[in-house]
């Protein structure tokens, strides 16, 4: 089909009116015109509502229940709720001494917890979990290596990907898009806890991921690729 | 019936769930193609929303929120469909459909448009089904509204392309 008319009336470029008077003369839009709303019909009927199994609450409610079990009990309103029916365990005391008395002695234990606990944790070795200050720098030149071997990586690979055909130029952008996002959620959550040994793991794995989603774009000459070198 | 979620009240999911469990179900199917997935995909979004029903703005839409869970979802299922490391995994052409006839049309319609690319079918269910604007579904894939408008015009041709080359093409 050679008439582009059809491109001009889809992409705004003429009026419906002069499209309507086009295809009174052209076999070829005219056919193109019935094909749209033959579409537009069908797509209408896509919208008929979905029904699922009749099981399929059930398993929302479980999963939900399975899920409220697991999150700490203090995080949902529905946790205080399940609690309020049970006695206090302190009930007997706050029967048995007067409030004047019992305000300014729970006052003086706590204090003296909190300083227990200040003493403990400055004498205590960093908990698992927690890089330590020379860990931390070397995870951090790792990150900063991955990084530059990222930002090489594309400007090469991206006129490659833009040069794909739609399916695989859409697969590789969600894909980095994705990665992408990950990264971003870990440096964000690394931004109040920077030696958090887990999400620096998750940040890592992000970024290699990245680097090697953009050396399969390149191709077999990319040098990274090539080299084994790593980053 | 958000304050009641946001309580963790198994009443309001239950709220959720008679207002809004046929559009999403029938998003997931579209972005699916298979029920039993569509309804794993819909499970977890509740799953989802539970869990982050307390950064929800009071001042947001509502199904916008929700339908933005149910497509990330979907995308993370189709990702999970393909093995580590391998976009290139394409999806096949719309030319390369069979072409069905008469009455299984409609279906093979939905499992065309579940076979388009990621985004592009995301963008095309939630305008052209759903009904949602180009910039509530630019907000939920995090793209531009350009992009969405892109991928929505992009679908249509594919679509159009795959009916003409069905038996009774655009005619009956």
């Amino acid at each position: 089909m050679k008439c582009r008319k059809f491109d001009a009336y889809e992409t705004g470029r003429i009026t419906a009116a002069e499209f309507e008077s086009h295809i009174r003369g052209c076999a070829d839009c005219a056919a193109l015109a019935a094909l749209e709303s033959r579409l537009d019909e069908e797509i209408r009927a896509l919208r008929e509502p979905a029904a699922g199994r009749p099981e399929l609450w059930g398993r929302i409610e479980t999963a939900l229940a399975a899920e409220k079990v697991e999150a700490p009990a203090s995080t949902t309103g529905a946790g205080r709720a399940r609690r309020e029916p049970h006695r206090r365990p302190l009930a007997s005391l706050f029967e048995r001494f007067p409030r004047q008395v019992l305000v300014p002695a729970g006052l003086t234990i706590l204090l003296a917890l909190a300083g227990a606990a200040v003493m403990f944790l400055r004498v205590q070795a960093r908990p698992a979990g927690i890089l330590a200050d020379r860990a931390l720098a070397r995870v951090e030149v790792k990150e900063r290596e991955y990084a530059e071997a990222i930002g090489a990586l594309e400007k090469l690979a991206g006129p490659k990907i833009e040069a794909m055909d739609l399916q695989m130029m859409s697969l590789y952008k969600d894909k980095l898009a994705a990665i992408d996002a990950q990264i971003e959620k870990c440096r964000e959550a690394l931004a109040s806890n920077p030696a958090n040994a887990h999400i620096r793991s998750y940040l890592l794995a992000a970024l290699r991921d990245k680097r090697q989603a953009l050396a399969d774009a390149l191709g077999p000459e990319d040098p990274a690729k090539t080299d084994g070198r790593n980053p | 019936m958000i304050a009641m979620c946001r309580q963790g009240d198994p009443a309001g999911y239950r709220l959720v769930y008679d207002r809004y469990s046929g559009p999403l179900l029938r998003t997931a199917l579209r972005m699916l193609g298979r029920l039993e997935e569509a309804e794993d995909a819909v499970q977890e979004t509740f799953l989802k929303l539970f869990r982050g029903i307390k950064g929800f703005r009071s001042g947001a839409r509502f199904s916008t929120y929700l339908f933005q869970i149910l497509v990330n979802t979907c995308i993370d299922a189709i990702r999970r469909r393909k093995p580590a490391n391998t976009p290139a995994a394409y999806t096949p052409e719309v030319e390369s459909l069979t072409a069905p006839s008469g009455h299984e049309l409609r279906h093979s319609l939905a499992e065309a448009v579940a076979s388009l690319p990621g985004q592009m079918r995301a963008s095309f269910v939630l305008f052209a089904i759903e009904e949602f604007t180009q910039a509530e579904i630019a907000g939920m894939l995090g793209i531009s509204e350009g992009a969405v408008k892109t991928h929505v015009f992009r679908a249509r041709r594919k679509l159009r392309a795959w009916l003409a080359a069905c038996p009774d093409g655009g005619t009956s």
